[in-house]
């Protein structure tokens, strides 16, 4: 049998209309493969009072009187599935329009994803929605084919985690997958902590969805915003969580960056301020802190002892006694065998929602090569910044086109006749 | 009118650039084109471009099957084929489902040939599934590979190309030098061996051997510190430089040599250094002024010339020639400074005080003795060295080994470096003036001397 390998070539795209869905721990995206980009990307997710659950932007965006936010993924994985079938029905019937009766279905996983997950998505898949065909794939061996690599090591930033998984001829290997508990949760953690007490303080106060704003007026920065409260909204707390997480990642990923080199207080006075305005009217700049916030993934332990002040995010594992993502690189590599390593040190790929901080890649290429400097070391980061996020969907979405891959689809007569084990006997 | 067959020509060119149009002969191209920029827009009117009219191809959305699959999975693509010729046409990404056609056998004849000590039946049929599964991508099958942990990639490729080796000589083939031809594609030695054989023998190992020595070399590249491969660079640099100072040392060395060589021809005559001076003044008259004489003597004696003695008019006269004894005139072989070490150490001087011809026929002696002596003496420790390092191989442990091999190689390069050379007999001469010098250094060195 053929197995999905490196070469793939514009000649080689026989395109079926397959529909690619990636889920991630707070993002979901879905499209046609062939595409470039998905067509929809929504958040995972939903508001949900009774028996009454509202998904994508409509949902949790949108303020309704006493529903609550709740996720349907968590570690990169199928949290509830009742609730993330719903989700997908959401998001093929209703937003993509598509029928799902004639579209092939590719679905990523993460490698951490356990059998009885997978053969479940299955389920959902052919019971659910009668696909014609569906094949799962790891998300690391996606991205990598996305790069136009069959043999590299992905190093992963997502929301809650940070993995890295050595990719050789389109495998994983397995005993190279490691990854910690620090993704961008822990990263907003920690610039929260590194700010000032007064500027802190200020920022938790003006903490408020827009949703929630009846009017505003612009001010000086860092002064008191003038703005005024609706006073018809009485939001349940899961909701304010969730929109006020959404703020401060909005307000991570516009100020926050890295040092290309290792951390130096005396360099970071010599960059510039970053200012950022919250939906009230209230604005202020940043300096040392949004370079100190990234440190955390890169050195986890060296952290640990503020306390957390961030109280309306989900309880996140401390980071501390993490692995740091230097060492979590060398394990994995070292984890590999000696023929493939050099070839893996050579084809470093970023991705992930984190890894558009500014200089991360940089900083990885420095890290990494002060660990192996007898090597050589390159970090290749998609330039796109969609790229870079939704890479693994993209690796599907080249993956689902190619003429080669249709005879490795499960079909629907297949999943009849042989049940549950074909998953893993087909998707290695 | 013109104007109007003008824009004509315009018109013309602009569609058709590749054949000159006969009206526009008159004007340049270029003159026309630089024309036209200021002109008015033209308007092709009279003459719209013609394009190719092909008929366009007819796209649909048709259900086709892979004869790859083992099913019949029915999926749509786009395809230009007509619907009706369609059926005939196999999928042509079918042809790209191969294998890297792996080895498999029956259960006979893995009872025949394949047993192994170190390899159960289903250990084996795990292996081979695996290799079956991932398509003989190795690193890929012993990730994968957890029926025992312990087991090297080597021992999986070493098991697996084995079994190949066997079942392609088993096998009937009815090309006799492409059952070799395979067999030499299957040859695999893990090289257990190698190691031993590498520390044993210089530098020849057999192709097969290489597989365990190559993945310790990676390994042990890969594991360097970035001190050590600092460091690393750093000797290379130094080694660099003391090849290019050594071959520097030498071509100065050789020069010095080739200037000093032709005055002390024969210097082995005279004894010491003192009289140097004296004696090349006198070698070099003794040849020259001679050759001289024979040719002019007839002319001179035709024409009652006499000649001074060349020796006191070209150089030094017998006046600026120190006194000396006659003793030290005496002919004397050279001796070599370790045998005088050597002899000083036992108490003798290296000049007699009644040197009379029995005695220095009898000191000679005594010399050559010593000199054989120390021969043998020498000639024991390296024996002796040797043995040390060929034991230190037989005990298997690779670290003392290098650092053994290492302390004997030291004073065996020693000797073959250039400052040493004297401590041969068969030094020539030429370099003793030079080397003597050495040598004392050396002699005062308790070290060297001991060595000797």
């Amino acid at each position: 049998m053929v197995i999905y390998g490196a070469a793939y070539s514009i000649r080689l795209l026989d395109e079926v209309s397959a529909i690619v869905v990636s889920a991630g721990t707070s993002t979901l995206s879905a499209g046609y493969a062939g595409e470039d980009t998905p067509k929809l990307v929504i958040p995972t997710q939903y508001t949900h009072k009774g028996n009454d659950a509202y998904f994508g932007d409509n949902g949790v965006d949108v303020y309704r009187d006493g529903f609550d936010v709740d996720n349907t993924m968590s570690d990169s994985l199928i949290n509830d599935f009742d609730r993330f079938t719903q989700l997908l029905e959401h998001s093929l019937t209703h937003l993509l329009r598509a029928d799902t009766q004639q579209h092939p279905l590719l679905f990523t996983e993460p490698a951490w994803n356990t059998h009885k997950h997978r053969e479940k998505i299955a389920e959902i898949a052919f019971e659910k929605f009668n696909v014609p065909g569906f094949y799962i794939a790891n998300d690391s061996v996606l991205s990598a084919f996305a790069a136009g690599k069959s043999t590299a090591l992905i190093i992963d930033i997502g929301a809650e985690s940070t993995s890295v998984t050595p990719i050789v001829d389109g495998f994983v290997l397995r005993k190279g997958v490691l990854r910690n508990n620090v993704g961008g949760t822990q990263v907003t953690n920690h610039y929260l902590n590194s700010l000032e007490q007064t500027q802190r303080d200020n920022l938790l106060k003006n903490l408020i969805p827009h949703q929630l704003i009846d009017s505003k007026t612009s001010c000086e920065p860092g002064q008191a915003p003038n703005f005024s409260l609706r006073q018809d909204i009485h939001p349940t707390e899961s909701w304010l969580n969730y929109s006020k997480s959404k703020i401060l990642k909005d307000w991570r990923e516009a100020t926050s960056a890295i040092l290309e080199s290792t951390w130096d207080e005396h360099k970071v006075y010599q960059r510039s301020p970053k200012s950022y305005e919250f939906p009230n009217g209230f604005s202020d700049s940043y300096q040392v802190a949004r370079f100190k916030a990234n440190e955390i993934l890169i050195h986890p332990n060296t952290f640990q002892s503020q306390p957390s002040t961030n109280t309306f995010e989900p309880a996140s594992i401390s980071p501390s006694s993490q692995k740091s993502l230097p060492d979590l690189i060398r394990e994995s590599i070292q984890a590999a065998e000696s023929d493939s390593r050099t070839q893996l040190l050579s084809n470093i790929i970023l991705v992930g929602g984190v890894s558009a901080t500014p200089g991360l890649s940089e900083r990885i290429q420095n890290d990494v090569f002060s660990l192996f400097s007898s090597n050589r070391v390159k970090v290749h980061t998609p330039a796109n910044p969609v790229e870079r996020k939704f890479s693994s969907w993209l690796g599907g979405s080249i993956l689902g086109s190619l003429g080669t891959f249709h005879q490795l689809w499960i079909s629907q007569d297949e999943w009849k006749e042989f049940g549950k084990p074909i998953v893993n006997m087909r998707c290695k | 009118m013109r104007s109007s067959c003008f824009r004509t020509t315009i018109t013309e060119m602009d569609v058709d650039w590749d054949h000159e149009p006969a009206s526009t002969s008159t004007i340049p191209r270029d003159l026309l084109a630089m024309m036209a920029e200021n002109a008015t827009p033209v308007v092709a009117a009279s003459n719209p471009p013609r394009h190719r009219t092909r008929p366009v191809r007819k796209w649909r959305w048709a259900p086709f099957t892979n004869a790859a699959r083992s099913d019949n999975l029915q999926l749509y693509h786009w395809t230009d084929t007509d619907a009706d010729k369609a059926d005939e046409e196999p999928y042509p990404y079918a042809a790209f489902n191969t294998t890297s056609q792996a080895y498999s056998y029956s259960q006979d004849e893995y009872d025949r040939m394949l047993q192994d000590a170190a390899w159960s039946k289903d250990e084996t049929d795990y292996l081979v599934n695996l290799i079956h599964e991932f398509d003989v991508r190795w690193p890929v099958i012993w990730d994968r590979y957890e029926w025992r942990s312990g087991r090297t990639l080597e021992d999986l490729k070493a098991r697996y190309f084995d079994i190949c080796r066997k079942l392609i000589q088993s096998r009937i083939s009815s090309d006799e030098s492409s059952t070799g031809q395979l067999l030499q594609a299957y040859q695999f030695d893990k090289g257990e061996m190698a190691c031993l054989y590498l520390q044993t023998q210089s530098n020849a190992i057999l192709p097969t051997e290489r597989e365990m020595m190559r993945k310790r070399y990676i390994n042990s590249l890969f594991a360097r510190t970035p001190e050590q491969v600092k460091e690393e660079e750093e000797l290379y640099i130094e080694a660099k430089r003391i090849e290019h100072d050594e071959r520097k040392w030498r071509s100065e060395r050789d020069e010095l040599v080739r200037t000093v060589a032709m005055p002390r021809n024969d210097k082995r005559k005279t004894l010491g250094g003192a009289d140097l001076s004296s004696s090349t003044t006198s070698t070099d008259e003794q040849h020259l002024p001679h050759k001289r004489t024979a040719k002019n003597a007839a002319f001179d004696a035709q024409n009652y010339i006499t000649r001074p003695s060349s020796s006191s008019s070209l150089k030094s006269s017998s006046s600026t020639i120190p006194p000396f004894s006659r003793a030290t005139k005496l002919a004397q072989k050279i001796t070599p400074q370790r045998i005088k070490d050597y002899l000083h150490g036992m108490g003798l001087s290296d000049k007699l005080a009644y040197p009379t011809a029995t005695n220095v026929a009898k000191y000679d002696g005594v010399k050559d003795a010593t000199a054989q002596l120390l021969e043998i003496r020498r000639a024991h420790e390296k024996v002796a060295a040797d043995l040390r390092a060929a034991k230190g191989l037989s005990n298997g442990t690779p670290g003392p080994t290098d650092s053994q091999t290492a302390a004997t190689a030291t004073p065996a390069s020693d000797r073959n470096t250039p400052a040493s050379t004297p401590a041969t007999p068969a030094t020539p001469a030429p370099d003793n003036s030079m080397n003597m010098s050495t040598d004392s250094i050396d002699g005062n060195d308790p070290n060297k001397r001991r060595k000797l």
